[in-house]
């Protein structure tokens, strides 16, 4: 039986103030993990299941996830939801995804795999490339353990703040190159820190057994 | 002329040399340096070094080695051919800057400029004479930059060579001219030669001559402008005509390094720093928002981590 369940899911969303895009149209880059709660999504009661631990187990089939405020009462006041459809994972291939240390005024396609790509050069310690005729140095960090790296894209932005909006995967990562101006790479660089984020979290906000 | 070494990756700068004449161990030599490719916006910039006994200097007037600039591209490589069959004599080395070298030294943080990468280059292609064991007693070179500053830097780094410094000293001593001639012929193969490592297909060969002021390389620049990427690695990106160009047609791509933009000033920096302004504190202090956020701990700030409650 297919369910659609609205799911409050906990994300962070890994954006530097200085990322450039490289991919298409609002495309985002998020990680999220896999703790859920599963509720019904008209009555907003929780859906018994047969694990104590709401996490999505493999027998449920989720047609599309919702994210929605977290508090019930926020949706009844009239906030949209936002919804991602899964079934667009299941084709989502895996494209590279790099992380620039520059701010580029464009949300749109670009040239990446003819000027970029072919002009990345790896040595044993670092790997080095040009943008603009800028020196950068790169190193390839790996999302964290048991997170997914997906961009997603929105094929049609909605008109009104009030709508709905639709979300699918177009590809999914497990490592993406962050790349430093100058600087070579190194265990300090912002976002390999913030890889650690998760299993602080876990520490602090996982249930305590009794 | 073998540029392999160089094409190989043209991105990166690379050192070719000749053999050392064993000759050139043994007796007082003299050495003159030169560079090729320094004013155009497009290719690699060669600086060149050519040496032989002091003993010897005549024969290699012999070889008419003249002012390179007024020599055609087929002079140019008949004399190259004439100084590599004298071999027993002529010794040179070449430093070849790629574009993309030029580029990102030029446009770094703690700026690299042009001047200071010409004498770099210079002084490294003498250092590796002397490591190669040259008997190095006199050096000749072209003014960059002011000459008397240039000639007591060089004459301070090479204590006990005599360095002579002097404005179109490749038409005044025939061992420039020599040095000349290879880095003219080196920047000739580069250019000529250059793979593209983006693919242009058909477009890449109709630059005209490379140089900023001519209409020809002007309008291939723009032809070839991507509005993301700007241009392949076969452009320096540093030329002002090369970054004007960007400016009106490309988008607009900021770094943490840029000067102050247009709108704002110190208080768009400070915001985007995440960070308050020192102006924030001077006019009428602001009563205290209704529900004012609590700012997050840097921990997260530190790792650009925020909580998103829309995309």
């Amino acid at each position: 039986m297919v369910k659609t369940a609205t799911l409050s899911i906990h994300y962070n969303i890994l954006r530097s103030p200085l990322d450039g895009s490289t991919a298409s149209s609002k495309d985002h880059i998020a990680c999220f993990g896999e703790r859920v709660s599963v509720k019904d999504y008209k009555s907003h009661k929780p859906l018994q299941r047969s694990s104590s631990n709401n996490r999505l187990a493999p027998s449920d089939v989720i047609q599309s996830v919702n994210f929605c405020a977290e508090q019930p009462r926020d949706r009844m006041s009239g906030s949209r939801v936002i919804r991602l459809d899964l079934a667009s994972l299941q084709r989502a291939g895996r494209d590279p995804v790099h992380l620039l240390p520059c701010e580029i005024e464009h949300d749109g396609p670009a040239n990446v795999n003819r000027y970029f790509s072919p002009a990345v050069k790896e040595t044993k310690s670092e790997m080095s490339v040009s943008f603009r005729g800028r020196g950068l140095k790169g190193q390839e960090v790996s999302v964290p353990q048991g997170y997914s790296g997906m961009v997603l894209k929105e094929d049609h932005k909605p008109i009104s703040e009030d709508e709905d909006r639709s979300l699918r995967v177009r590809s999914t990562f497990s490592t993406l190159t962050c790349w430093n101006l100058e600087t070579p790479p190194s265990s300090d660089d912002g976002v390999v820190m913030a890889m650690n984020w998760p299993v602080i979290a876990e520490a602090i906000h996982a249930p305590i057994e009794d | 002329m073998d540029l392999s070494e160089f094409e190989a990756d043209n991105s990166r700068s690379c050192r070719l040399a000749s053999v050392v004449p064993e000759v050139c161990r043994t007796e007082d030599c003299c050495l003159g340096i030169d560079e090729a490719g320094r004013g155009p916006v497009l290719g690699p910039m060669v600086y060149g070094i050519c040496f032989c006994p002091v003993s010897m200097k005549q024969h290699l007037q012999d070889l008419k080695v003249a002012d390179s600039k007024t020599l055609s591209e087929e002079e140019r490589e008949r004399l190259f051919v004439k100084l590599d069959e004298a071999k027993h004599f002529v010794g040179w080395a070449l430093q070849v800057l790629s574009p993309n070298t030029i580029s990102t030294s030029m446009l770094q943080r703690v700026k690299y400029n042009l001047n200071a990468l010409s004498h770099d280059a210079a002084i490294g292609l003498v250092q590796h004479a002397l490591d190669c064991g040259v008997q190095l007693k006199e050096v000749f070179v072209d003014t960059v930059g002011p000459a008397e500053k240039y000639q007591d830097k060089l004459s301070q780094r090479f204590p006990g060579v005599e360095v002579t410094v002097r404005p179109k000293a490749d038409s005044l001593f025939p061992i420039v001219s020599a040095a000349s001639i290879c880095a003219k012929v080196a920047r000739d193969h580069a250019v000529k030669d250059w793979k593209f490592v983006e693919d242009l297909g058909e477009a890449e060969m109709k630059y005209g001559s490379g140089y900023p002021n001519d209409p020809k390389t002007k309008a291939w620049l723009s032809q070839q402008l991507d509005p993301v990427f700007g241009y392949p690695q076969f452009v320096r990106f540093s030329w002002s005509t090369a970054k004007t160009l960007l400016d009106s047609k490309a988008v607009p791509v900021h770094w943490d390094d840029d000067d102050d933009d247009d709108e704002g000033g110190a208080k768009a920096t400070a915001a985007k720093q995440n960070c308050s302004s020192v102006l924030s504190y001077y006019g009428r202090k602001k009563k205290n928002e209704e529900g004012a956020k609590r700012l997050p701990h840097r921990y997260f700030t530190e790792r650009a981590l925020e909580t998103v409650r829309d995309l």
